[in-house]
């Protein structure tokens, strides 16, 4: 349904994605997980065809068969929104304060020529009630600031599944939010997969809430993919260090006096990467061939791409105890 | 909203009342007998005695004020010293000339300031961007009288296709009427709208960046949907705000345009009565003035309230 | 300073206010011609090698009277920012020094009163009541300034005395003045010099417009505004006469807007960003 083949984007003279392949069936969970600069968000930029025009894509993105990255602008307009849609993170801020959230909702679906104003509208409100928020037909006529954030992102939901988009992208949805809320949130965005039958590109830094939704889980770092694998297996068995370092650092609820596993170090400035693996300079196991070449991805459980993925596999995840 | 607006009005007459007071005390209390002031050099006791008779001098100047102040409601504001008639009538007459002048001049200047402003921003740094603003700074720099004189010259005498000045008055038809003021319309129009076209451009360019112009672009708006239904009316509250401050200075600016074509408007009306030390005519054309720029004033923030609705709950 | 060579609009806007300021000085000492000697016989002649850009109706030479004019608009601008900077400042300091004491809400409120009277009109009504001239148009245009540097100086002064170090001054037992003056001053003559210079370019136009009308520069002394005023008598006959003055204007003011917007840049590199 996506298919994404050999993703590059460069920003100049610096390389901000490197080479990324990967897949979505319909009605599937792509978790990508990573920390900021990792290139996370701007792999969904370029998917929707959003990304600033200073950076340049290159590859094949593939939804139902089009290669998005071939398709001119009003062509991009025409899928965004209808065949895909995004929720963004920042719900504060993602929605126009000046606009009551039923228009702003029933806008894609006047605007792609799916319905009338007049249907749009009485969607619209159909779809408020279906995200959760009470008295729908007076909600729609709120504006942003009238709603609370969690109620701010369920009407970002309704608008992103408002014309039944084969693929929904969800950059840190819940990032913003409560603890509680989160929950609620990540409840309601399973619901709307199941009964869409959409394919979900999920993205979050929090490997936690990915391991609710995602069946399959891509690890980023610096640009480029670490470790890619169904969820459970890639949780239960990972076989690259950085996975490891990412799952040693989830704080476990039940235990007050473990210690946390943060990753020595910090996310290296994309500009200064050598050529080989992006994270050997913080990996307890890199070596010089890390730091001059680039491993190959290592198919076993999971799809690593690291040089030792081979020798030391699997490895069982560390450090939640010690 | 009822509380903003009756406290948004009550400031404006306080406003209103204080301004009355202060053109008052400058022009009638302060410069001695007003009636010397007024016959000049060539004033003899008598003259001046039987002036300050007409204009009711011998009163306590409270209770001329507050006569002043009445006659503004009744419209008996007294008889022009120089022009020998009702100074309401004068300024009723000359407002048909004023008030469609500065009206034609903010719909230009809005519409080319916002248009050319969100030109400039929907192609930021580019080399549109650069000549738009470039003249936009232009425009800045060259004052209204002169535009008014650089039209005459080339649309007047040069081409022929404008009258150079005079107005025929709103019953010699529409059409004469328009055309006498179209040239000081522009005229007036121009360097406002360099100030709105920059106002514009940079409300625009902070809104592009906002988080809901994605969201907008997410749902398959295109760029130039996104920036009208999106980013236009949200950029455009700070240049509401400055719309209603450039009528203001539109009125005022009438005073030097109108003497540039000789139009028989407020303006002119108020240089002659400074030429002619009318007093009288001058308290109240300087008042009313006043009054347009603090009534407008009141009626955008009024505005304001309605066009954000953040603002209208944050105020109830 | 490699930023502000660097930047084209900051050096135009520097190298045209040097040349009109040369322009004003040289004019102390020299004109080629004594800009009020009239000779009916050379009137309205076209530029030409004796009168560079022409004589006016009374045979006056144009360059001349543009020097003098020159020098005549940069004095208005000088002591008509000078007055509002420094009443503005003083003003706007001790608003902010005693913040929403009674002083403090007298002040702004009737700077508000102020800015409620569109600024031609209030310069009209001063000259009116002091008569015309050009002292007394500094002294028209020099008053509307004070309220647009006092709003400036004490929004940016209250940001300056809410900083750590400042509070620390003044527990450190630093009085008022010496606060003030040391430490309020400093941070915010940077954005006040920014606001000068456009307000200069303001106070130009306004001389230009009431000389225009009659009510600023009397003659003879010269100024840009009243010789527009003359040449549009003559508007056919000699249209350069209108052309001069109003370009003399439109350099400076745009000199002066460019001076001040690139200050501004300089002074501020996030806006620059945009």
């Amino acid at each position: 349904m996506l298919k994404v083949t050999d993703l590059s984007i460069t920003l100049g003279s610096i390389t901000a994605l490197r080479g990324l392949n990967f897949a979505i069936r319909p009605g599937e969970t792509l978790g990508i997980v990573g920390e900021s600069g990792s290139g996370k968000s701007i792999t969904a930029l370029a998917i929707m065809g959003l990304l600033p025009k200073v950076m340049r894509a290159s590859g094949r993105i593939e939804l139902e068969g089009n290669d998005l990255l071939a398709l001119d602008e009003s062509a991009l307009c025409r899928s965004r929104g209808r065949r895909m849609a995004m929720i963004f993170q920042e719900p504060m801020t993602a929605l126009n304060p000046v606009m009551p959230i039923g228009a702003q909702i029933a806008e894609g679906l006047v605007l792609h020529g799916i319905m009338s104003r007049h249907e749009a509208a009485e969607e619209a409100i159909r779809l408020v009630g279906r995200v959760g928020l009470p008295d729908p037909a007076a909600r729609a006529h709120s504006y942003p600031h009238e709603l609370s954030g969690g109620q701010r992102q369920r009407a970002m939901i309704a608008m992103a599944i408002a014309c039944r988009p084969a693929l929904l992208i969800a950059d840190e949805p819940t990032s913003a939010l409560d603890v509680t809320v989160q929950a609620e949130i990540l409840a309601l965005l399973k619901e709307v997969r199941e009964e869409t039958g959409m394919a979900m590109l999920f993205i979050s830094h929090d490997l936690a809430v990915i391991s609710k939704l995602a069946e399959n889980t891509l690890v980023l770092y610096g640009g480029a993919a670490m470790e890619m694998g169904e969820t459970h297996a890639l949780l239960a068995a990972p076989r690259h260090p950085y996975t490891r370092g990412l799952i040693a650092a989830i704080p476990s609820g039940n235990a007050h006096n473990t210690r946390l596993n943060p990753i020595r170090g910090h996310v290296p400035e994309l500009a200064k990467l050598p050529p080989g693996c992006p994270f050997h300079g913080r990996c307890p196991l890199g070596d010089e061939r890390c730091r001059i070449e680039r491993p190959a991805p290592d198919i076993a459980e999971t799809t690593a791409w690291c040089h030792h993925a081979g020798a030391h596999a699997p490895l069982a995840p560390l450090g939640v105890t010690s | 909203m009822v509380r903003f607006l009756i406290k948004r009005l009550a400031a404006m007459g306080l406003t209103l009342f204080f301004a009355a007071l202060v053109v008052f005390g400058v022009l009638e209390v302060l410069p001695g007998d007003p009636a010397a002031t007024m016959l000049g050099l060539s004033a003899t006791p008598d003259t001046i005695a039987a002036l300050r008779l007409e204009l009711g001098l011998d009163a306590p100047p409270l209770a001329r004020f507050w006569g002043w102040v009445v006659g503004f409601f009744s419209g008996n504001l007294g008889i022009s010293y120089t022009y020998r008639v009702a100074v309401g009538g004068l300024i009723a007459e000359r407002m048909a000339v004023t008030l469609p002048l500065a009206l034609m001049a903010l719909a230009l200047a809005a519409s080319l300031g916002i248009a050319l402003g969100a030109l400039a921003a929907a192609k930021a740094n580019t080399r549109i961007d650069a000549l738009v603003m470039g003249l936009a700074q232009l425009g800045l720099a060259i004052p209204n009288f002169w535009f008014g004189i650089l039209f005459v010259l080339l649309f007047s005498i040069t081409l022929g296709w404008f009258p150079s000045g005079g107005f025929p008055g709103w019953r010699e038809g529409l059409f004469p009427a328009i055309q006498a003021l179209v040239l000081p319309a522009f005229a007036l129009a121009l360097p406002q709208s360099a100030v709105l076209a920059r106002i514009t451009r940079s409300s625009m360019l902070e809104t592009l960046s906002e988080d809901y112009i994605r969201t907008a672009r997410a749902k398959g708006l295109t760029r130039g949907q996104t920036l009208r239904r999106h980013a236009l009316r949200n950029a455009l509250v700070p240049v509401l705000t400055m719309l209603g401050l450039q009528f203001s200075y539109l009125v005022a600016g009438t005073i030097i345009v109108e003497n540039v074509f000789a139009l028989p408007g407020l303006g002119r009306l108020l240089v002659q009565a400074i030429g002619g030390h009318d007093l009288i005519l001058i308290k109240s054309l300087v008042l009313f003035f006043v009054a347009a720029a603090v009534i407008t004033n009141a009626l955008v923030d009024i505005a304001y309230g309605f066009a954000d609705p953040r603002l209208r709950v944050a105020r109830t | 300073m490699r930023r502000a060579l660097s930047h084209p609009s900051f050096m135009i806007g520097v190298v045209l206010s040097a040349a009109i300021l040369a322009v004003a000085l040289i004019s102390l000492v020299w004109t080629p011609y004594d800009p009020g000697q009239m000779r009916i016989i050379m009137r309205l002649k076209p530029p030409g090698a004796d009168f560079w850009l022409g004589t006016d109706q009374f045979g006056r030479d144009v360059v001349s009277m543009l020097m003098v004019g020159t020098r005549n608009a940069l004095m208005v601008g000088l002591v008509a920012v000078g007055l509002g900077l420094t009443a503005g400042l003083v003003l706007g300091m001790l608003a902010a020094r005693f913040q929403g004491s009674f002083l403090d809400e007298a002040l702004m409120r009737s700077l508000d009163f102020v800015f409620a009277f569109p600024a031609v009109l209030t310069a009209i009504l001063i000259l009116t009541f002091m008569g015309p001239g050009l002292a007394n148009a500094m002294i028209a245009i020099g008053i509307f300034n004070i309220p647009v540097f006092a709003r400036q100086a004490r929004g940016a002064a209250l940001q300056v005395m809410a900083q750590d170090y400042v509070r620390a001054a003044r527990l450190a037992g630093c009085g008022t003045f010496s606060i003030l003056r040391r430490h309020v001053l400093p941070n915010i003559a940077g954005l006040m010099i920014v606001q000068a210079s456009t307000q200069f370019a303001l106070a130009i136009l306004a001389e230009a417009g009431l000389s225009y009308l009659g009510i600023g520069t009397q003659p003879p002394n010269p100024s840009w505004g009243r010789m527009l005023n003359d040449a549009q008598t003559f508007l056919s006959r000699a249209p350069l006469l209108a052309i001069f003055p109003g370009a003399a204007i439109a350099l400076s003011v745009l000199a002066f807007n460019l001076l001040g917007d690139g200050l501004r840049d300089l002074l501020d590199p996030r806006l620059k960003e945009r």
